[in-house]
């Protein structure tokens, strides 16, 4: 590969001084793509533009006019008329002239999107129902495309990650005077539909409360074809109740108070989007150098206990 | 336009207009808290890679008045990871720049910037704020702002803090992948100088290694930098950030470390060492950042409970965080209600004043130290200090009674020493603090 411009080393030195020129290098030649552009997907995008991915597209048309946004990459003074991609775009771009950000027309992914699509390395959805994103999964596993999927619902957040069976370098830590070995691991991963479906009783003790929720958010989906509104919410409980029963899901599992904050999703706190959209910039850092083990499978957060925890659920 | 703002604190109006299980003791929701954030004043110490992070969240969170201060002018290789800043902003100062900018993202708040180093306001200034948060890359820093903070510390007869004069401050810190955040509140929980032992020592090398058996590059860098320099380029002063000085010791270096057969090092890991460079992406910042954000928002809303008191970020290897409720030290020079001062009745102030300036601990930088009690002046520097010379011979027990709180003042200090009196009246005893 060519070596760093001047530009390139002068900007990045710090990053670099990190996790060397190697990995900067095998991220500026990676392909990102966005879906949806909220308050969460503007922490990565900004995460990684800064880092210096070589291309990044923003898949998000609703236009700016529609209120409430939470993100911070969009001027206030925006024209109403623009898609929240484009304008994000346009600030990402100030940011990092040096990366190639772009924004692509449309909602979401369809079959007709498919095709193009086979040229991102990493496919990030944060918009959109539980539904769609297990859509996506399942393409980006049959074509190879790493993926995740994250959102915050107002004080709470998760990401998981699906990178089909992905290799990676490690570090073996020899101590002080033999020089680091670098040892290669593979993983596989499980994909979001199947990852969803851990029986309750097989949980472990610590799972995070959130787990359950998205359980219940997708067995809703299921029943109504459509997810979760506010409007729904007891509904949604009375679910949760019979599932919790049913399933024999330990108490210490089930939080009511949470599951309402979560279906009523009222807006994304921007410091949660903050911690959420920082752990899924370092993972997809790792994912594109290879170097690193990345999250398996799934990050929660909620404010309410300060928790922020790292889990693997459904994996073999 | 109302309707506009709800929606707008969609999120935050959850947050503050409801109960929950885990609010602080005095959490009254409603729309009020919205409108206290947007008025109270915080202060934000530092524009850098935390710095800007934290505004543009405490932006988004609802706080409507924050000043910035910063001594720094942007640098190229800042642009990584303070993303307020472009490549044309490149000399200008953070604290304005980041202003400005935020300003264009987020409508109808107040930053006022401060471009400026933080000695140079006086500590009145300090005392303004709610609430500050810190975003600063050096211990001396950090020491300096917890002893600012510290001396509005007032404590009753009892020994408790006066809550009003309680001056909170979040600290923040982030390297690489690790980051930690802190929350301390004077007189409550650790202040900054309770925990110094959680730092390790500065590295200073023996000479003899660097002189005779050196062993790994920064060795040879160190040498280059002290013992070449010093012989070769009498009378100039070295300047990191002079390109042909950096490159000299480079050259010197890579010279010496090839005699020892020491390999591999580069111009640009010289200068980490030469100029002490912290590695740093913006990951890492946004989240530690994130953390203090929300220790601000809580502490100053009581939406939830505060932490307790310091949060380690490690995600080199995975994600992990763990929480340790640190605790005070009770002799602490800078935030305890006062060191206990053993001391004979029938000595003399100036007898007093000599054993605090001789002694290894308290001793430091006292030039020509003012003693007062509560209201009492003892002795003062300055204008009173005729009137109150007299003082200097009269006897301890004459002056203050036993369990005083005795304040040592010094224009070279920035905070106030308290000691606390304990009479002691044997003959022979040394005394000893």
């Amino acid at each position: 590969m060519a070596k760093l411009s001047e530009a390139e080393a002068a900007v990045y030195d710090r990053q670099i001084r990190v996790w060397g020129v190697e990995v900067q290098k095998r991220l500026q030649a990676s392909k990102v793509l966005l879906i949806g552009c909220s308050g969460l997907a503007a922490e990565v995008a900004k995460n990684i533009v800064l880092a210096g991915v070589g291309s990044l597209s923003l898949m998000d048309d609703t236009p700016c006019s529609s209120g409430a946004l939470g993100n911070f990459l969009i001027p206030a003074n925006v024209d109403g008329s623009m898609s929240v991609a484009s304008a994000s775009v346009v600030t990402l771009q100030e940011m990092n002239p040096l990366v190639n950000v772009r924004a692509c027309p449309g909602l979401g992914w369809s079959s007709e999107l498919a095709e193009g699509f086979r040229e991102y390395d990493v496919i990030v959805q944060s918009g959109g129902n539980l539904a769609e994103r297990q859509q996506l999964d399942e393409w980006c596993s049959e074509n190879g495309i790493k993926f995740f999927t994250a959102s915050v619902h107002g004080t709470v957040g998760y990401l998981f990650a699906n990178l089909q069976s992905h290799t990676f370098t490690l570090k073996e830590d020899k101590g002080k005077e033999a020089s680091d070995m670098c040892v290669e691991r593979t993983k596989t991963y499980p994909r979001l539909s199947a990852a969803l479906c851990v029986p309750q009783k097989n949980l472990p003790n610590k799972t995070h409360c959130l787990y359950f929720i998205l359980q219940v958010c997708a067995e809703f989906q299921r029943r109504l074809s459509r997810p979760p509104a506010a409007a729904d919410i007891e509904d949604v409980k009375s679910l949760a109740r019979r599932m919790a029963a049913d399933g024999g899901l330990s108490e210490r599992l089930y939080s009511e108070r949470l599951l309402s904050l979560f279906v009523e999703g009222a807006g994304e706190l921007a410091a949660v989007c903050a911690i959420v959209g920082g752990i899924l910039g370092n993972e997809i850092v790792k994912v594109v150098s290879g170097r690193g083990e990345p999250l398996r499978n799934f990050f929660f957060f909620s404010l309410h206990d300060g928790r922020g925890v790292a889990q693997e659920i459904g994996c073999a | 336009m109302a309707a506009a703002d709800g929606e707008r604190w969609r999120d935050l109006d959850m947050l503050l207009t409801r109960q929950g299980n885990v609010v602080g003791p005095n959490f009254q929701p409603g729309s009020h808290i919205r409108e206290f954030l947007a008025d109270c004043r915080v202060l934000l110490v530092g524009a850098g890679g935390l710095g800007c992070e934290v505004l543009k969240d405490l932006a988004l969170s609802g706080f409507g008045n924050i000043d910035v201060i910063d001594m720094d002018t942007i640098d190229v290789s800042n642009l990584n990871r303070q993303f307020l800043f472009r490549m044309q902003d490149v000399g200008k100062p953070k604290a304005e720049i980041a202003a400005a900018r935020i300003k264009e993202h987020v409508s109808g708040i107040t930053v006022t910037p401060h471009f400026c180093r933080i000695e140079e306001k006086p500590i009145s200034f300090y005392e303004d704020f709610l609430l500050v948060v810190l975003g600063l890359d050096s211990i001396e820093a950090r020491r300096y702002m917890n002893s600012v903070m510290c001396s509005f510390l007032q404590y009753d007869d009892e020994g408790n803090p006066d809550p009003a004069t309680i001056k909170p401050m979040i600290d923040g810190g982030s390297e690489g992948f690790k980051g930690h955040a802190r929350v301390i509140l004077p007189g409550l929980s650790p202040c900054f100088e309770c925990t110094l032992w959680l730092f390790p020592p500065q590295t200073k090398f023996p000479l003899c290694t660097l002189a005779e058996t050196p062993r790994n590059p920064v060795h040879c860098i160190e040498y280059a930098k002290l013992v070449l320099w010093s012989q070769q380029r009498r009378g100039e002063e070295f300047d990191p950030d002079v390109e042909e000085h950096m490159q000299w010791v480079f050259k010197k270096a890579t010279e010496r470390a090839n005699l020892f057969g020491i390999q591999g090092f580069t111009f640009q890991f010289t200068q980490g060492v030469v100029k002490n460079i912290i590695p740093a992406v913006a990951s890492t910042n946004a989240i530690v950042a994130a953390v203090c954000s929300l220790e601000a928002l809580k502490m100053v809303t009581a939406c939830s409970t505060g932490m307790s008191n310091y949060m380690m970020y490690m995600g080199g290897e995975g994600i992990y965080t763990h929480t340790v409720a640190y605790e005070r030290d009770p002799e602490c020079l800078v935030c305890s209600p006062g060191i206990s001062f053993p001391c004979r009745r029938d000595m003399t102030l100036q007898q007093v004043i000599d054993i605090i300036k001789e002694d290894e601990r308290l001793g430091t930088g006292l030039e020509a130290p003012s003693l007062s009690c509560g209201s009492t002046n003892l002795y003062m520097r300055g204008v009173l200090e005729e009137a109150t010379r007299p003082n200097l011979e009269k006897r301890m027990g004459e002056l203050v009674p036993e369990g005083s709180v005795l304040q040592v003042n010094d224009k070279n200090l920035s905070r106030t020493i308290r000691l606390r009196l304990a009479y002691k009246d044997g003959v022979d005893e040394d005394m000893q603090i």
